[in-house]
């Protein structure tokens, strides 16, 4: 919202500077966003006075003056104006000044010492429009002969400067909405007194003919003035008001549209002016319609309004969409000679549904839907006829206030012991009165000990019920930052950080140690992945997205990677190794995270693709692999000391993580095979939706299920380290292709106990001499024990055991 | 007869030995380890040595041997490589050494990390909550009356319309202040937390806004808390985020769900901006409705919450002018957050 420092003025017996006013208004709730200069100073202007005019050598049309602008030496200015004769005082444009008007192009015009057509010029004598005051280019302006050579011509024009604030409005001020009501919180703060502009309201002949105004819907119009005005005359506004208006960004049309939207930002209170004459039968019924209604409003579009919405009739038909925009059928024109001012309180709650169905959001829906003040309602249309008068001319035919459900002033109490705990601090109680007696909250002592007032607040401030409001008007004129500090920071018992906090930031150092970079990405994705994610049965969408780019929840976090990796391999990247954490959500029919119906999640997604490293003098270039990416997984969960509690499965090209009870650790229990997340290399279907050409891989955790087994781990006792030294006993197997190294691996720790350290793969074998449907692979197993020296006497059955079961259970064959 | 001191300082030459040419391992060898060598000399006069010292002389002397030998062995091999170039051409220490991947957190993270740490040192823990959200968390039970414009304040994603119950409908969350209702509506007072969260807003991506982004919210209920204890805590937080001698002041504001409600801006002047107040948090005492909507007494009970955007705070620190550089994950960008 857009307010004129110069409009302020007028409301306010002392002003401060526009800064000092700006910072006032912002430490007082009013936050002053951005001041804009408009307007002229005048600078390097001065009054001057033509001694003499010589016609121009050269040039039949101009004349070279010579004029007195206060200095020593006259100036010698060459002139083109008709009217421009010795003896008069004329505003003189100095050289340096600047013009309130800029050349053609828009480019500043500045006076230079120039010689025009072989005449010297040292300034320029100036016409109206030059100066910014009017369109007016018929001559120089002639200004009275007593003023004093050499007055800044500022001192008798008046200053045009004006300083424009934007001021950033919260929802609860609809007081706040108009010039008077800023100026009542300047004052409130300045102590300046407030001047309101109700003092010389017009004497109303008589009252209007019963029925002429008429509310049928009462419970959307609570209040309607209307008075009936003749013999007016539509024509341009004076400077005065199409300067306030248009430094705060409205166009001047008429003076009375002018003045309308004059008394709407001076009061707050939205006026409409009727042609009467279009006004079937001269009379107002404000009523609602049952079914939808196609209207014209005055910005000429026909719109269809929401059944229920609150209209302005005449006799025969709407004529006004209340609360929004006047219609074009009953508009003012350069003929209309008798009008209707309308001055109304509309029911917000109605005006913001029509305002929003319709996305028509006016000057006048932004302050119904507020709240307008439902007092001020006559008095506005008074204040607009007094205008009219002055402006417009006619006289003032009569009023009607038709007022069938009036708003009582509220009662509040506010506890003054109840206000210094709030605050924190003592803030003396004729200081407390004070401020809300500036802010027309009138107080009365409703009790002495302990100290309390029982508050009447204002009709403009609907927004102020409960004590905790007038608590906060109290704090925010006396300013925030008077608020002393306390000594101490005083702290309930800190809880400690919860263990699942704890752990996603273990999950990201353990990320980062795996040499992987933290990306952030979106979780709304495009329409067309709907299928890739899971399609209509999993995929949650959004009901009104912006674009289609933005209309689904993520269910993983592979595209987010994937899309990520895209950006860099087109930039030249040659490899990316990311992680994300982040929640993912999906539909869950049976059951549901926190909300019935939705699973949500947090994930921890670790991504790789393209080149692990470029061509080196150590190392030739290799791409990423399967077991870049596994071996990656396993040290984060070996960081998060989890890694024995889980295990993975295959299911055909992808491993699964899961829970694994009878890997080592037992504590994992009855989720024995629970699925934790997934490894597998990306599918061309989604590099192709994505535009990844590189090979890439990934895999995806689910946090929660990595916490449940990290909550059961934690608990740490040391084991004593072996003094023993350990043995080592190398074993190739011949097996089926079909077999997984994993699944002998489960077999020999199954078989071995806890003798059994590690195991190693060092080599894997096919072709030679092997079966075309063979494969083998050599094993290293290491052998502890805490109590002993383990020698081949002790493996030597263990290993007979081992090669007994996987021959029994895999047909593996020791290779010879 | 040879002395340990003797045997010292041969072992002293040996060690110092200039090896790095053919002749001089030739002269090694001719002065150490040949026939008539010093060592072969000194060995000699083991017999001469008292008999309970003749042991430790010979150990020493062995030891003495191999030394020269390793020596003599290692020039050798070393001259030989030399001759085939491989070996000197990798024997540089300037080259550089293979990439060794770094990994790092997101720059938000990082913030986010510097935020949680300042206010675990004030006694704030933390707590969690959904992102997709129902209308009573996000907005009913903060106080924001059905068609209250304050619901205007924020671009709400909808995820499903209630006809019957509108505090049914589902929404993503528009900011993180949710989660105080479930801790309250979960715990009783005394409560103090943080809530740091993904947040949303159905706004179109521009250098300036993105459709999500991040906020810590913070909670402190308890007896007896003030305006001025909000002020204290959030100005402790500022000088320990920015520096102690930041400037900043205190403005009121309005959201639905705090009264008196404000906003803190702190004096922003870097590089070669012009100085300019930058709002970095909104706060205030938790309103009385909240309170009630979550059975805490508000006569007993008093509270303040606030809450802080992270993309803002990281962008305003490192100068960052666009938001979408946040989410586009280039290395390039990433590798200047170590």
């Amino acid at each position: 919202m857009k307010v004129s420092y110069n409009w302020l003025s007028r409301y306010l017996s002392e002003i401060p500077s526009p800064q000092d006013a700006a910072d006032k208004l912002t430490l007082a709730g009013l936050e002053i966003e951005e001041i804009e200069e408009t307007g002229s100073q005048f600078d390097g202007i001065v009054v001057g006075e033509v001694l003499d005019v010589q016609p121009h050598p050269d040039a039949g049309r101009l004349v070279v003056c010579r004029v007195d602008i206060g200095s020593e030496e006259p100036s010698q200015i060459v002139c083109g104006a008709p009217n421009v004769a010795a003896g008069q005082k004329v505003p003189v444009a100095t050289v340096g000044a600047t013009l309130p008007k800029p050349m053609p192009d828009g480019s500043p015009f500045t006076i230079r010492k120039a010689k025009i057509r072989g005449q010297k010029s040292a300034g320029m004598i100036c016409a109206e429009d030059e100066l910014g005051l009017s369109d007016d280019h018929s001559g120089i302006m002639v200004l009275d002969g007593g003023i004093a050579t050499g007055t800044p011509f500022g001192q008798i024009a008046g200053s045009l400067k004006d300083y424009v604030f934007e001021v950033g409005l919260t929802p609860n001020r609809p007081d706040a909405t108009c010039h008077l009501g800023v100026a009542r919180d300047l004052a409130a703060v300045t102590g300046a007194a407030l001047k309101k502009p109700l003092d010389n309201l017009p004497t109303v002949p008589q009252q209007l003919e019963e029925g002429t105004i008429r509310i049928t819907d009462t419970d959307k119009c609570h209040r309607y003035a209307g008075i009936v005005m003749r013999g007016v005359t539509i024509r341009e506004s004076p400077d005065w008001l199409k300067q306030l208006l248009t430094a705060i960004g409205l166009r001047p049309l008429n003076n009375v549209v002018d003045i309308t939207n004059f008394v709407l930002h001076e009061l707050g209170q939205p006026l409409h002016a009727f042609d009467l004459k279009k006004l079937a039968g001269g009379r107002i019924d404000v009523r609602s319609f049952p079914e939808d209604t196609k209207f014209t409003t005055l910005d000429d579009v026909e719109r269809t309004v929401p059944a229920g919405s609150l209209f302005i009739c005449d006799g025969e038909k709407p004529v006004a969409l209340a609360g929004v925009m006047g219609g074009v059928n009953s508009e003012i024109s350069e003929v209309t000679t008798d009008l209707l001012i309308e001055s109304a309180w509309f029911e917000p709650v109605g005006i913001r549904k029509t305002s929003r169905t319709l996305g028509l959001q006016t000057d006048s829906s932004y302050r119904f839907e507020r709240g307008v003040d439902p007092s001020i309602t006559a008095a506005a249309a008074l204040r607009c006829a007094e205008l009219i008068l002055d402006l417009a001319g006619g006289t003032i035919e009569g009023i009607s206030d038709v007022h069938p459900v009036k708003t009582d002033a509220g009662k509040v109490t506010l506890r003054y012991d109840r206000l210094c705990a709030i605050l924190g601090t003592k803030i003396d109680s004729e200081t407390v009165t004070g401020i809300l007696n500036r802010l027309e909250i009138d107080t009365a002592t409703g009790s002495d000990s302990p100290l309390a007032w029982t508050c009447t607040i204002p009709t403009f401030r609907p927004d102020v019920t409960t004590e905790i409001d007038l608590i906060e008007e109290v704090a925010r004129i006396h300013d925030y930052n008077n608020i002393p500090d306390p000594e101490r920071i005083s702290i309930a018992s800190p809880e400690p950080v919860p263990f699942g906090e704890q752990f996603r930031e273990k999950v990201r150092q353990a990320a980062v140690s795996a040499g992987l970079k933290e990306i952030y990405t979106n979780s709304l994705l495009p329409e067309r992945f709907s299928d890739a994610l899971g399609g209509k049965t999993v995929v949650i969408p959004t009901l009104n997205p912006i674009t289609k780019d933005q209309a689904l929840l993520r269910t993983q976090l592979l595209y987010g990677f994937l899309r990520s990796a895209a950006y860099n391999f087109n930039r030249g990247v040659a490899g990316v190794r990311f992680f994300e954490i982040g929640n993912i959500f999906r539909q869950d029919n049976d059951g549901g995270t926190w909300i019935k119906g939705i699973h949500e999640a947090t994930h921890l997604h670790i991504g790789v693709a393209g080149s692990i490293h470029s061509d080196h003098w150590k190392e030739p270039a290799r791409t990423f692999n399967l077991f870049d990416l596994k071996a990656m997984v396993e040290s984060i969960l070996v960081r998060l000391d989890i890694f024995g509690q889980t295990g993975w499965r295959r299911d055909g090209d992808n491993l699964e993580l899961i829970y694994n009870g009878n890997n080592g650790n037992r504590k994992a229990g009855s989720d024995n095979g629970a699925v934790i997340g997934t490894l597998f290399e990306v599918d061309d279907d989604w590099k192709t939706r994505t535009e990844v050409e590189a090979a890439a891989f990934s895999s995806e955790l689910n946090i929660g299920l990595l916490e449940r087994l990290a909550r059961k781990s934690s608990g740490r006792v040391y084991h004593a380290v072996s003094r023993f030294p350990s043995f080592e006993f190398d074993l190739a197997l011949v097996v089926d292709k079909q077999v997984s190294a994993g699944d002998l691996i489960e077999g020999m720790r199954k078989i071995s106990g806890h003798q059994l350290a590690n195991v190693e793969v060092f080599d894997v074998f096919e072709g030679g001499s092997l079966e075309k449907h063979q494969k083998s692979i050599a094993f290293r197993l290491t052998f502890q024990d805490n109590a002993k020296t383990l020698t081949i006497k002790d493996v030597d059955p263990v290993i007979q055991k081992v090669l007994k079961r996987l021959a029994a259970d895999h047909s593996a064959e020791l290779r010879s | 007869m040879p002395s340990i001191s003797d045997i010292e300082k041969v072992k002293n030459d040996i060690t110092s030995y200039n090896l790095d040419s053919a002749e001089a391992v030739e002269s090694f060898r001719l002065t150490y380890l040949s026939r008539k060598g010093l060592i072969t000399e000194l060995l000699a006069g083991i017999g001469k040595a008292a008999p309970e010292e003749r042991a430790l002389l010979g150990k020493e002397l062995n030891a003495l041997k191999q030394l020269a030998k390793t020596r003599f062995d290692e020039a050798k091999e070393s001259l030989a490589a030399g001759k085939t170039g491989d070996a000197s051409a990798m024997d540089d220490p300037t080259l550089p050494p293979p990439p060794l991947a770094t990994g790092s957190t997101h720059p938000l993270s990082q913030t986010l990390e510097e935020i949680k740490n300042i206010f675990y040192r004030l006694g704030f823990t933390i707590a969690d909550g959904p992102e997709l959200e129902d209308d009573f968390h996000n907005f009913t039970a903060l106080n924001f009356p059905p068609e209250h414009p304050a619901r205007d304040m924020q671009d709400t994603f909808f995820i499903r319309k209630d006809p019957q119950d509108p505090s049914r409908d589902l929404v993503l969350r528009t900011h993180t202040s949710p989660v105080q209702i479930r801790l309250m509506k979960e715990q009783k007072p005394p409560l103090r937390a943080i809530m740091p969260g993904r947040v949303y807003r159905n706004e179109s991506i521009t250098a300036k806004s993105y459709c999500l982004f991040h906020q810590v919210e913070g909670l402190y209920v308890d007896k007896n808390v003030s305006l001025a204890d909000l002020k204290h805590t959030l100005i402790t937080f500022a000088g320990h985020l920015f520096g102690k001698d930041l400037k900043y002041r205190i403005r009121p504001s309005f959201f639905p769900f705090t009264e008196p409600s404000l906003e803190m801006d702190i004096w922003w002047e870097t590089g070669s901006r012009p100085g300019q107040w930058m709002e970095i948090l909104g706060a205030g005492m938790v309103h009385p409705n909240v309170l009630r909507a979550v059975d805490i007494d508000p006569e007993i009970w008093t509270g303040f919450a606030f809450g802080m955007g992270v993309e803002r705070i990281t962008m305003s620190r490192y100068e960052i002018d666009d938001i979408r550089l946040l989410y586009d994950n280039d290395v390039r960008f990433l590798n200047q957050f170590p």
